[in-house]
């Protein structure tokens, strides 16, 4: 056997040691093909031959991926790149299992359909890893409450016109979420404004309580001209929840920072009003400037 | 001023062996003895190390908690039986546990994040391969852990050892269990969510 010949038979070895399937019930079949993850863990394809056709899905592995790196949601560029493969291979998302599937109606297609499905597996796994930007988590103190808040901001057009979801370092923790952010020139002055949003309808609401003071007290440590709003946000669901409101609201003067109650109408409007009037007014045509321009360089 | 350089004979013997020693030392820094089998140290071969940093932190008293369920929707693509937790340690660290499984291969991963950084990740699959081959092949229940020359997610392979256990699991809260008991996580108070049966 010359040497080519050898050097071919390695190579075909290096591809179809690699690649296996296996039974699994109701139909459905894994194929392992001959490649790794960023973790060194081998990908794999479900192939479901129905009556008039075959359904190939990567049985979660790529909702997977992106659920734990953080970029499951529709604004990460994680979730854009595999639209666009969707669009590019003619994929489907199915939202309620979280499965990547395609189907083959006509088996001499079934060839191209298993090689287009692995490149856009392939991709997925271990092109993702690799854009670094910061995971999407859920926010600990008040998720819901955020939601509100954007809607009200989305009616007095300013929704556009604040940062969301930035970090503060701090000294009790590596870093707090902050939910909403801007900044206002008075006398000549830069003074920040943070917003933090809590909601005390759930079981640990003194804990969240808690969790904010501690906030505030390392916003006071780094910085005295920052504005610090709390606002909080409770039914009366919870038999904890006006005792956790009275406990934010308690060190609110030593602290300086103020409470707002969003479940009250008025300070709610005072809230709100003093967003618009902050950012739209004189005193935040700075941050609207810089603001722009972020969007333009974006 | 004369200097005077003292040569002394290379051996490679010498230096593996006291690289060796400067391993076990870091074993006896970080005070392991709790959680033996989470001594990454013994896993990994002489040209490696462990991330000193991501060691501190997994050996710390750890506490989750679930931050709410997770809902579905186009916004989002939330795997099987994807949960999150947020997880605390007892000097204020804030972590985050993410997990989900993979009901028609049964398969089950869990992986512990602090910001962009993945500490530790516990997979129950076949099929794992360590860097270069070692130590292959790896048992169905393993943890992957970052080491120096191959942090988790940013290279083309992690090393993981194996957990002693046969354990074919289609939910997560039973590797829930396995991973927390693993780390020392302290789960109490939290209830396994009730399976969508068809």
């Amino acid at each position: 056997m010359d040497k080519c010949e050898e050097l071919k038979e390695l190579v075909q070895s290096l591809f179809l040691n690699g690649i296996k399937v296996q039974a699994l019930k109701d139909d459905k079949c894994l194929l392992q093909i001959p490649f790794y993850d960023s973790d060194g863990d081998p990908i794999r394809i479900i192939v479901h031959k129905t009556e008039d056709s075959v359904t190939l899905n990567d049985a979660g592995a790529i909702a997977g991926n992106l659920f734990s790196l953080g970029q499951h949601t529709q604004d990460t560029p994680a979730f854009k790149l595999l639209c666009n493969l969707m669009k590019a291979y003619g994929l489907h998302i199915d939202f309620n299992n979280g499965l990547i599937t395609t189907t083959v109606v006509d088996e001499r297609q079934m060839s191209d359909a298993v090689v287009d499905f692995s490149k856009v597996i392939l991709t997925m796994l271990t092109a993702i890893p690799h854009i670094r930007v910061e995971p999407h988590r859920l926010k600990p103190l008040g998720q819901r409450l955020k939601a509100k808040i954007k809607v009200q901001y989305g009616q007095a057009n300013i929704l556009d016109l604040v940062e969301h979801d930035i970090l503060l370092p701090g000294e009790t923790v590596g870093r707090w979420p902050i939910d909403f952010h801007w900044w206002i020139k008075q006398n000549g002055q830069i003074e920040q404004v943070y917003v933090v949003t809590v909601d005390l309808d759930v079981q640990e609401s003194l804990g969240k309580a808690a969790k904010v003071t501690a906030l505030a007290l390392d916003i006071q440590r780094n910085a005295t001209y920052d504005k610090l709003r709390i606002v909080i946000d409770s039914h009366g669901e919870n038999s904890n929840a006006s005792v956790a409101g009275s406990l934010v609201k308690q060190y609110g003067d030593r602290l300086k920072y103020k409470v707002y109650d969003f479940e009250k109408e008025d300070e709610r409007l005072v809230f709100v009003k003093q967003s618009v009037n902050e950012i739209t007014s004189e005193m935040g045509e700075p941050w609207r400037d810089f603001w722009r321009q972020q969007h333009a360089l974006a | 001023m004369t200097v005077m350089v003292l040569r002394l004979p290379v051996d490679e013997h010498i230096i593996m062996a006291n690289i060796a020693h400067v391993k076990v030392n870091l074993g006896e820094l970080l005070d392991y003895s709790n959680f033996m089998s989470c001594n990454v140290a013994q896993y990994l071969p002489t040209d490696d190390s462990p991330v000193v940093d991501v060691e501190q932190v997994v050996h710390l008293g750890m506490v989750a908690q679930q931050v709410r369920r997770l809902g579905r929707g186009r916004g989002r693509l939330i795997p099987p039986q994807g949960i999150e937790f947020v997880i605390t340690t007892q000097k204020g660290h804030r972590l985050h546990l993410t997990g989900y499984c993979l009901p028609d291969v049964e398969e089950c991963h869990l992986a512990l994040h602090h910001d962009k950084d993945v500490l530790r990740k516990f997979h129950a699959h076949d099929g794992h391969m360590n860097p270069k081959r070692r130590d292959y092949p790896t048992a169905r229940l393993h943890m992957h852990f970052p080491s120096v020359k191959y942090p988790l997610i940013e290279k083309s392979s992690s090393y993981a050892y194996s957990i002693d256990d046969d354990g074919f699991f289609s939910d997560v809260a039973d590797c829930l269990k396995y991973f927390c008991t693993e780390l020392g996580v302290d789960m109490s108070g939290w209830q396994p969510h009730l399976i969508k049966q068809f």
